[in-house]
């Protein structure tokens, strides 16, 4: 049907596009063109053979920065997603056995938590321990890990509403058998589209930052940085403006392609349509 | 008879004629030396934090209220001179220790206070206080005491010789005595008043018609801030501002490049520096400090960030100050000398280090490119970004840095080498004997003699590496003049600035 | 259809909505004090003597000892007294307001062009989804999620501002509203960038849930009953899919007031992001507390709003038997 096909190809869309990112993400660790330290290259040449994207104020190969920036983009995303669905995922299953008065507390810290804006955990992060990498992971994970929080939790009221559970726990099963038996198979597939989903926003998130001066240092420089550094050389090498921003929005198309696909696929409900 | 008449009737229009054409050419220039209303819009990524400059006002309240809403006894130049402004003049005792100022008469505060004795007393005591802020507060430690014996004449009493005493007294503002509130308000002598500040966006000052002086050559001066270089650059680009302080990268000078604006070159003080901790090993040895100043070439970092503005000056002390001259070839870049001395220090392959790095331009760039050239000699750096905060109370305070980036702003700070407990710890007690003998001279051309000695001497021993002075640009539309050129520790006096 | 349970809700949401914001307020004093860094910091100038550091200190209160300063910001704050600011010295409450009075409009006006945008293109990306023009506003609404908001702004500045040059690139008129036109002129593109980016999330989340609704077994059901497609719709489709859309909105709404912070920062606007961000990096605490507690409470109440709302909608909202969706 239409359907299997466009869930299969925006699969594969999205798959090639990831791949292919990670890819140079993993390349980038054993080979770049030129060094981040090689300043050769002479101040703002333009794209020729030796430099494909040009080099920047310092002389140093576009090419292999954006390269980097790759790598610091599945780093970012794969780290901030991995410590918003620990932490996250734990607490919201947790708060979603809570019942009553328990259950609107927390349900309410969580709402403050998810209000509480990225942006100035960041800062406080990095007022804490200095601009760095690690800095923006752990600002963003926690910001993402009070989504997977709400999301789980939610989730988790739903399942535990049901008739087999409430039979399952009259027949004796332990609090924690039922999560592993019944809670984690069931919210998988939609937590695995909002990973998807939330691995491009943790990339655009990392922009954001890098653009506000709290991005990562060299060599760690994310596409966001970069883009940040080529504000001011926009008029002479656009290049270097445009680059940058549209990889991340390759990204991120790539990243939600395959969430939709991802979800499609594994939506009983939705087979039939689209 | 008829034409004798008429002859004389000719010749008396003729006179009233010119009479008339002299009195009605007077009309215009009088009608034009009655109040200008020109809004003067210039556009400054430095607001200042209050607008008290000894309650740490900050660079911004420099600014925009230095020599525009406050003055001083004395006023610095754009060329770096020194003037009388609210002193007429002053007499010195021949020991050197008893200055006496005479102060203009007629002159009131904007609130229409007139301007006595008392207030010089009071902000002098200002600066002084226990707990002033001001960044001149030490500068002011040879005075003993002020005494104010008619409206108009100001003592000071000194315990030693201060030869730089006026040039110090013109960054003291004279405030109002009677007031209370100088970080929200400001009641100033200049030749503007302070209208309103919104924090965040603008601070406008108005023309004050009752000026004492010369008047505002303009109606109104309105300051807008920015956080960012680039909307900086819209905004003048989009003539929402005339003039932009200082341009920050030579990169955006190619969007002015139509006649339609003017880019200005001229001198700042500010200087980036990468300041070793010179109490900790390495940068204990002389040795491994020279051969790091020999494996950096800054000519080539400077043009990388700058393009063909800026200098390379090897040294702390900028162009503007007296006692200033091109050291930048003591130590020239030789990557092969660097290495022969890293050998000789006890070094052979290299050693690594921390490096302290703000995290606003150009220091990360700074790093990166310190980075790479130590590389080649065997040197590893490892970049540490830091907060200004962090800074703050790791480097400055606690002195826990092996090196550090970071720019300073303002002149004549050469002294600082002369105190061993600067963050830097540099301690060359000839050095510190010669500065401080410095200001207890009897003429500017000692003072200028005994410095330049002090400044070879910081040089030869490579203290610190001065990478490079920063230029000074700016840009206005091309219909704008009368407006600084030199950011001598950021002042701006924005009362000449006309548009055509 | 009997109020009280709702009131008896509503209640108890409130109660514990007001122990959550004191207990938020308490969270936020301390982990201010616990970061590294003073309010003194910068005040001081390079080059100041020691004895002038402690004199910092002392100016702002920070040589006190905790317990001190904390019984003191505790009788201040419990008469809402938000103190001065320990960098201006200025009273820190008229400047919040101050920059309310350009982030409420900014806020909300974006927050309502983004809905008359996303709504209807959300429900055709879905109800068409097979045509050309529902795929293209698919596609669009994809697009528009993986932009960075500051490119938005970037580009919407470059053409409006710089090569059309009918709108400024940045800045707030120094008369504040009272040169209104201006005023106006200076919120368009900021507005435009904000609505661009969140109608592109917003429509997509209408689009899935508008999916949701035209395949549940609600509407089935309610159409085997013979009602219309329109009253089905309504009836059974909207109010229940409204639940969680409303809460999202109200989430969404409340996390933009301090998290356009990027678009002011582009766009040189005095809103309060751009406070508190300066504010930190200063360590005001006086005035990052401030604008906390005013963005806090602005979160809670919409929280609170959403939240009665969806109980007035569906009452049956404890029962979790609809799609859940990311």
């Amino acid at each position: 049907m239409s359907s299997k096909l466009t869930s299969n190809r925006r699969l594969f869309i999205g798959s090639i596009i990831l791949g292919a990112i990670l890819f140079i993400a993993l390349l980038s660790l054993i080979w770049t063109p030129y060094g981040i330290e090689d300043m050769s290259g002479g101040r703002l040449s333009g794209v020729s053979l030796h430099h494909l994207f040009g080099t920047d104020t310092l002389g140093r190969d576009q090419l292999s920065k954006l390269m980097i920036g790759a790598r610091v983009a599945v780093e970012v995303g794969f780290l901030a997603v991995l410590i918003g669905v620990v932490l996250g995922g734990t607490l919201g299953i947790l708060a979603g056995f809570a019942q009553n008065k328990l259950d609107d507390a927390l349900s309410s810290f969580l709402d403050i938590l998810i209000a509480f804006p990225t942006l100035l955990l960041a800062m406080l992060i990095v007022a804490a321990r200095g601009a760095s990498l690690t800095s923006g992971i752990l600002a963003i994970g926690l910001g993402i890990s009070s989504v997977f929080a709400r999301l789980t939790r939610l989730l988790t009221k739903s399942i535990l509403s049901k008739d087999y559970i409430i039979a399952s726990r009259i027949s004796g099963t332990s609090w924690p058998r039922i999560v592993v038996l019944h809670i984690l198979p069931n919210i998988w597939p939609t937590l695995l589209v909002t990973v998807a989903l939330q691995f491009g926003i943790a990339g655009l998130a990392e922009a954001s930052l890098s653009y506000l001066g709290l991005g990562a240092p060299p060599p760690n420089e994310s596409w966001g940085s970069l883009l940040q550094q080529a504000q001011n050389t926009v008029y002479t090498a656009p290049l270097s403006a445009i680059v940058p921003g549209v990889l991340l929005i390759i990204l991120v198309v790539g990243v939600n392609l395959l969430a939709d696909g991802v979800r499609i696929k594994f939506d009983p409900k939705i087979q039939g349509q689209r | 008879m008829k034409m004798s008449i008429s002859k004389n009737l000719r010749r008396k229009a003729f006179a009233a004629a010119i009479a008339f054409g002299v009195v009605a050419s007077l009309v215009p220039a009088a009608a034009q030396a009655a109040a200008p209303t020109t809004v003067i819009n210039v556009g400054s990524l430095y607001e200042p934090q209050n607008l008290d400059n000894t309650a740490g006002g900050g660079q911004g309240v420099t600014e925009a209220l230095n020599g525009n809403v406050y003055e001083g006894l004395f006023k610095l130049n754009d060329d770096g001179s020194v003037s009388n402004l609210l002193a007429t003049g002053y007499t010195v005792s021949p020991d050197g220790l008893t200055y006496t100022f005479k102060l203009h008469s007629g002159v009131k505060f904007a609130s229409g206070k007139p301007l006595t004795s008392a207030d010089v007393k009071f902000s002098i005591e200002k600066v002084i206080a226990p707990d002033s802020l001001s960044a001149r507060k030490s500068s002011f430690g040879p005075i003993a005491s002020i005494t104010t014996p008619d409206d108009l004449t100001v003592v000071v009493t000194l315990s030693a010789r201060s030869i730089s005493l006026i040039y110090n007294l013109s960054y003291v503002w004279i405030f109002n005595s009677t007031a209370t509130d100088f970080k929200a308000h400001a009641d100033g002598t200049g030749p503007y008043t302070f209208t309103n500040w919104v924090k965040g966006s603008t601070l406008t000052l108005t023309r004050n018609p009752s000026y004492w002086g010369t008047g505002a050559k303009n109606g109104s001066v309105v300051f807008h801030y920015f956080t960012d270089a680039t909307s900086l650059n819209n905004a003048l680009l989009t003539k929402e501002v005339d003039v932009i302080t200082s341009v920050q990268s030579p990169d955006a000078l190619s969007q002015f490049s139509s006649s339609a604006y003017k880019i200005n070159n001229g001198n700042s003080t500010t200087k980036l520096l990468l300041a070793f901790n010179d109490r900790v090993a390495p940068f204990n040895n002389k040795l491994v400090r020279q051969a790091v100043t020999s494996a950096i070439d800054r000519k080539k970092f400077l043009q990388s960030v700058w393009g063909n503005y800026g200098q390379v000056t090897g040294s702390m002390v900028p162009p503007k100050d007296p006692w200033y001259e091109d050291l930048s070839g003591v130590y020239p870049y030789n990557p092969t000398l660097a290495k022969a001395e890293l050998k000789q220090a006890g070094y052979p392959n290299g050693f690594t280090f921390r490096l302290d790095t703000p995290t606003y331009d150009p220091h990360p760039a700074a790093a990166a490119f310190i980075k790479a050239q130590l590389a080649l000699v065997g040197i590893t750096v490892n970049i540490n970004s830091v907060t200004d905060d962090q800074w703050y109370n790791n480097v400055y305070k606690a002195h826990n840095f092996v090196a550090t980036l970071q720019e300073h702003v303002n002149d004549r700070d050469l002294v600082w080498y002369g105190n061993p407990n600067f963050y830097w710890g540099y301690n060359n007690p000839a050095v510190t004997k010669l500065i401080n003998a410095s200001e207890q001279v009897k003429s500017q051309r000692t003072q200028t003699l005994d410095l330049k000695k002090a400044n070879e001497l910081i040089v030869a021993d490579a203290a610190s590496d001065w990478i490079y002075l920063y230029p000074q640009i700016v840009v206005a539309t091309s219909n704008l003049s009368g407006y600084p050129l030199n950011g001598l520790n950021s002042q701006f006096y924005a009362y000449n600035i006309v548009k055509a | 259809m009997n109020n009280h349970p709702l009131l008896k809700y509503l209640a108890r949401r409130l109660l514990i909505l007001v122990t959550s914001f004191a207990a938020a307020l308490v969270a936020i004093y301390v982990l201010l004090r616990i970061i590294p860094g003073d309010p003194s910091d910068s005040l001081i100038p390079i080059g100041a003597t020691p004895a002038q550091i402690l004199a910092a200190k002392h100016s702002v209160g920070t040589d006190k000892p905790l317990i001190d300063q904390f019984g003191h910001w505790l009788s201040q704050i419990v008469r809402f007294r938000f103190g001065n600011s320990y960098i201006s010295g200025s009273p820190v409450a008229p400047e919040i307001f101050a920059r309310l009075r350009i982030t409420l409009p900014l806020t909300l006006i974006a927050f309502i062009v983004a809905i008359l945008i996303a709504v209807p293109v959300g429900i055709t990306a879905a109800s068409r989804g097979q045509k050309w023009y529902g795929r293209l506003l698919n596609t669009f609404s994809q697009l528009g999620i993986a932009i960075p908001v500051f490119w938005v702004g970037l580009i919407g500045i470059y053409l409006f501002a710089l090569k059309l040059q009918i709108l400024p690139a940045g800045g707030f008129p120094a008369n504040g509203w009272s040169d209104f036109g201006g005023s106006l002129k200076s919120l368009v593109l900021p507005i435009l960038t904000i609505a661009f980016v969140m109608s592109a999330s917003l429509s997509r989340y209408i689009r899935s849930v508008t999916l949701d609704v035209l395949n549940s077994d609600f509407l089935r059901t309610s159409r085997s009953l013979g009602f219309s497609f329109r009253q089905a719709l309504w009836s059974h489709g909207v109010r229940n899919a409204a639940a969680p859309v409303i809460s999202i909105l109200g989430i969404e709404l409340a996390t933009t007031f301090v998290g356009a912070v990027v678009v002011e920062t582009v766009f040189a606007l005095p809103g309060l992001g751009s406070l508190l961000v300066k504010a930190i990096q200063e360590n005001d605490y006086a005035t990052v507390q401030g604008v906390l507690f005013v963005s806090t409470l602005i979160v809670m109440l919409s929280g609170f709003a959403a939240d009665a709302l969806q109980k007035w909608l569906d009452p049956r909202l404890n029962r979790y038997a609809n799609e859940v969706r990311a």
